[in-house]
């Protein structure tokens, strides 16, 4: 029955390595992970409506930034968690172009409503993958 | 970048043809962009940074997906495992 379930696994997943294997069902729910990730899209989510006041709309540029980066650095050691560190990186690159770009000066309201809507979606997939982790 | 290389690489994404929904909505996404920036709605650094920020969302959806198939094939097994000891 082992040795079934091994060649359904390496089957399923196409995938050989034995440190995806290994992260596959060492993988385990993180609460603080879940809520870091919700508090970003919630936050990103309510900051659009700030675009059209350029001084609370970089306010809440900065604040969705440290949150982003707080993201980052918690799920940075966490073990057979690789999937969700990549793209904790690329979301606070996201957040921190957005803050990149009020320090160089004006920031046009449209590209501001693009940029935390596409700070939301994106955090909605990580959150809904993230939530759906074994416990 | 010139007018020319804009219609050039506007003609390229155009010509994109996938299966696959979220290469082709990429693709619209980009070509979107390049319009506002056209029309003067976004200027060519806030260009720049939105078209990176199409790269980073395919990164964390590829890297999403493969997590959900990870998670599934952990439940699948697990389940199995769950069937075996019980017969």
């Amino acid at each position: 029955m082992k040795k079934l379930l091994l060649i359904l696994a390496l089957s399923l997943t196409g995938c050989s390595t034995v440190e995806t294997l290994k992260e596959t069902f060492f993988m385990k729910y993180d609460s603080n992970e879940y809520t870091q990730i919700t508090a970003i899209r919630t936050n990103a989510q309510l900051a659009t409506a700030s675009c059209d006041k350029p001084d609370d709309a970089k306010v809440n540029a900065q604040g969705l930034s440290k949150q982003t980066t707080l993201f980052k650095n918690q799920t940075e050691f966490l073990p057979y968690n690789t999937k969700v560190i990549a793209s904790a990186g690329e979301l606070d690159a996201m957040a921190q172009g957005l803050v990149t770009q009020y320090q160089k000066g004006p920031v046009s309201p449209v590209f501001c409503k693009i940029k935390f809507d596409s700070i939301a979606k994106s955090a909605e997939i990580i959150q809904k993958t993230v939530g759906a982790k074994p416990r | 970048m010139s007018a020319e290389q804009i219609h050039y690489n506007q003609s390229l994404l155009a010509s994109i043809s996938s299966q696959n929904p979220d290469v082709m909505s990429a693709a619209a996404t980009v070509n979107q962009y390049t319009e506002m920036c056209k029309a003067g709605q976004i200027s060519p650094a806030e260009y720049a940074e939105l078209i990176k920020d199409v790269q980073r969302q395919i990164n964390i959806q590829a890297n999403m997906a493969e997590l959900e198939a990870m998670e599934k094939l952990n439940t699948a097994i697990n389940g199995l495992i769950t069937v075996a000891g019980m017969a």
